[in-house]
This record gives C-alpha cells, structure tokens and sequence, in this order.
C-alpha cells in the first residue's frame, strides 16, 4: 500500500509556467528526488504535498484515506505527520527555541513541565543547539535557526519527510551529520522526498527520481552501478 | 450615472461580503467555547493569561491618567453649567454610559489591536501559522480565541477602572485643587447608578471585545505575502473596530435608554 498517493492532481497557479495535472504515488521507505529546471517547480511540489498549497482538482489520499481541503481542521492531523523542511519552514518567534521544541507535545499532553525527550535531546547535542535552547529564535544564527527547524520536524517522528535543498537549509559541514540522521529514519521506513544539488546526498539517498519537464512530471528509478566483484 | 451606480453597487457588495466574513470569523471562534478541543488547553490558558496581562494590566498607566484627566474635566464643566444640581446623574450619564466605554475602547485599539493585527500579520507573512498547523496545532485555538477571551475580559476590567477612577478620582483632583463647591456629589452618584448600567457596560464591554479583536485578526489574517501588507491592515483594522464600537456603542445606548 502506497503512504502517499495523489491522483489527477493540478495545483492553483498564478504562473504560467505551473504544474501540469499528475499522479504520484509515495511508497513506505522510498526516496524520491525531484529534478527540474525549475526550482519553483519543485518548491510548489514539495508544498502540495506537505497539504500547504490546496488542489484545484485531483485526489490526495494519505494512507489510503482520501484528504478532504475544504476543512482545515481535518488537515491538522495529516500535517502533524509530515516532517517539511525548507525555506518555508520556520519557528515561532516569540516562543524560545526549547518551547518550539516541545510546542506538539505541550499542546497534545496538554501540560508545560516537559522536558525534551531522548531522540530530540540527541539531536541538539549532535547539531550543537543543546546550549542555545533558551534562547529566541531571532537570537540564533541562520543556519542554527534552520538546524532548530529541522530538528522539531525530525522530532515529529514523521511518517513522510519533505526536503528542500538540505544543503543550502542546514549547510554543508552539517550535511554528512544530517545524512546519517536521515539514514536513522529510512531504517524506520520513512519515506523522503527532497530536491539537493548536493551529488553526494543524492546519490546516498536517492532510490527513485521525479522527473520535472516543461511542468510535466515522471517518475523513473534510479540506476545504481553495481558493486565491483 | 451607469458607471456610478456600479462603482456604488461592488462597495456596497464588497462591504457586505466583508461584514460577512468577519461574522463568520467570529462564528467560527465563539463556537470553539462551546465546542473545545481536547488538545491544548494549557497552550490556551497561559497566551489567554498573558494576553489580558498585556492589555489590562500593562495598559493601566494610561488608564488612569486618562481617567483622572477626563473625570476632572467632565466634573468641573458640569459644576459650572449645571450648578450643582443633578451633577452626580449626570457625570454618571456621560462617563459610565458614553465616555468611558468608547475611550477604553479607544485606548485597547491604539494598544492592543494594533499589536494583535502585526503579530498575525507577521505571523502569517513569516510562515509562523503554517509552521503551528504542521505541528498539528488549530490557529484559531491558540492564536485566535486566548486574544478574544483575553482582550474581552480586559476591556470589562478597564471599563470598570475607568468609571472608578474618572468618578471617585476626578471627583478628588477636583476637590483638591480648586474651590468648586460639589454639594454631596458622591451620594448623587451612588443613587444615579442604576442595574440597566451594570448590564449596559457589561454587554458593551463584551461586544467591544469581540468587535476589536475580531477586526483586528481577521485584518491580520488577510495579509497574503507581503510584508508591506502590515502596516495597511493595521490601520484599516484600528479604523474599522473604532467605527465598529461607535456604532455598536449607539445601538446599545438606544435599545437600553431610549
């Protein structure tokens, strides 16, 4: 059974040069890189499937189970488990970094005196954040904010992960890091659709191409070479 | 004459379609009171908490400096015109009635609603709403209803900190620095007060609240992608909710004393 599946799908567009309808299907533990001439193309992509950009038509099925637009609120629960990190994805200014942190878990155990779990607590020591966790988010430094990012939606534990241009979001001396924390969750069958010009993050990673053309969009596997015996 | 009749027909359809959507806005936050989720009641509790902690309590040095400037003002003109007779009804009549909503009102718009329409603009703009829905969590819930509830209840306590010092304070400057003789001026009041007030300053302070903040989100929300957007909504929603208090101050004052 796919996760994901979107079938005769077309996306709003004020451009002229959009999206034409397609159908994707997202299997559990699959890991698709995007390739287009356009980045627009393969932001807007990356969008509609984290539900943040409603179809104009087309069907959105997560889990087998049809996702219906019109009311937001039904939304909430397929969002909270998709992991979105990209230029888009952000934290709550006015919140430190720690409550940013634990914002899902305080809103759903609906109590305050948390603390981080084991996995998130990792994650911030491996990335550097652990001494920076109370601080506001305006007070870090770009790559941090973005590493703070990356980090609640991996804590999400996420049953998809959205990435866009992973280099470029978290920064090249922290991809290798980020890599072998991906790795972590493809162990978990998770599956990852991300954009990187970065070769050797999509020759680790990648499993599957989604191919762009002129707003036309394939899928095709990836060839890997074959160990020399 | 075609061209005018038109151009009056799309504002007039496009005020009634604004008008729509913000009581469809305000329908969809009151009926989470009746209806709340499960999930997130402390988040709730504490922006409610820190929200009236803005608005009611920081905004009392203001307050009660406008109170006292406003309650001595009104107190000495009337002991001239009036001479006495009647002061206390009629201090009652325009401060606790008229004044003293409409310049709480005033003053929660220039503070509050002005701050709540930038942070959800910005909000908005800087993807911050997105982020909260991706992590699950209902904007309206934790954005939108701790502002209501704690921006109403904030103006039912300064409409309340207002009449108490404009009256009882503005009486005492007067007492203090001039020789205006006020007969038993406090007395008058304790008689001119009626139920209908109490009721009246209540039902005004709740729709006010609603009103303003109602206004000032929705404007807020409105804000597509830029950034420049932020500074036009804030003003558009501080003019609207103040025209919107006026009107509603004068339907209460006609439906109750007329």
């Amino acid at each position: 059974m796919y996760l994901l599946e979107l079938s005769n799908y077309r996306i709003a567009s004020s451009h002229e040069n959009t999206l034409q309808t397609f159908d994707l299907a997202i299997a559990p533990g699959e890991r698709c890189c995007i390739q287009t001439s356009s980045q627009r193309h393969a932001h807007v992509l990356l969008k509609a499937l984290a539900t943040l950009i409603p179809p104009i038509k087309g069907t959105y099925r997560f889990e087998g189970q049809a996702v219906k637009f019109g009311n937001y609120r039904r939304l909430l629960s397929i969002k909270r488990q998709i992991g979105y990190i990209g230029p888009d994805a952000t934290l709550i200014s006015n919140r430190s970094v720690l409550d940013n942190l634990l914002l899902m878990r305080y809103y759903f155990e609906n109590r305050f005196n948390l603390t981080l779990d084991d996995k998130t607590e990792k994650l911030c020591r491996l990335f550097g954040l652990f001494d920076q966790l109370k601080m506001r988010p305006a007070e870090l430094n770009p790559m941090d904010f973005n590493i703070a990012v990356a980090i609640r939606e991996l804590s999400k534990s996420p049953k998809l992960l959205l990435l866009e241009r992973p280099e470029n979001f978290i920064g090249d001396n922290r991809l290798e890091v980020f890599i072998s924390v991906l790795k972590d969750h493809l162990l978990q069958k998770v599956p990852i659709v991300f954009i990187s010009y970065n070769h050797n993050f999509n020759t680790t990673l990648a499993t599957n191409k989604i191919l762009i053309s002129k707003g036309n969009l394939t899928t095709v596997p990836v060839h890997k070479p074959s160990p020399k015996a | 004459m075609h061209q005018l009749a038109g151009t009056l027909g799309r504002k007039t359809l496009k005020t009634i379609n604004h008008l729509l959507n913000l009581f469809a806005f305000i329908h969809r936050m009151v009926a989470l009171l009746f209806r709340p989720p499960a999930a997130g009641k402390s988040i709730v509790r504490r922006i409610t908490l820190e929200q009236l902690y803005f608005t009611a309590v920081q905004a009392l040095p203001i307050i009660i400096p406008a109170a006292l400037i406003i309650g001595s003002m009104i107190i000495i003109q009337f002991t001239k015109f009036q001479n006495q007779y009647d002061l206390g009804k009629m201090t009652v009549l325009l401060i606790m009635r008229e004044i003293g909503p409409v310049i709480t009102a005033m003053l929660v718009i220039l503070r509050s609603a002005t701050a709540v329409t930038i942070e959800t603009g910005y909000m908005k703009v800087l993807h911050e709403i997105d982020a909260l829905e991706m992590n699950g969590l209902d904007p309206l819930w934790v954005v939108c209803l701790p502002r209501l509830i704690g921006i109403t209840t904030a103006i039912l306590s300064l409409f309340i900190v207002f009449d108490l010092v404009a009256i009882i304070g503005g009486y005492a400057v007067v007492w203090a620095i001039t020789y205006i003789p006020m007969g038993n001026f406090l007395s008058q009041i304790a008689k001119a007060i009626t139920l209908a007030d109490i009721v009246v300053g209540i039902i005004k302070a709740i729709c006010f609240g609603i009103t303003i903040t109602a206004t000032a989100l929705f404007h807020g929300f409105s804000i597509q992608k830029l950034i420049t957007g932020i500074p036009v909504a804030t003003s558009r929603a501080a003019v609207e909710s103040f025209f919107f208090c006026l009107v509603i101050n004068v339907i209460i004052s006609i439906l109750f004393y007329i």
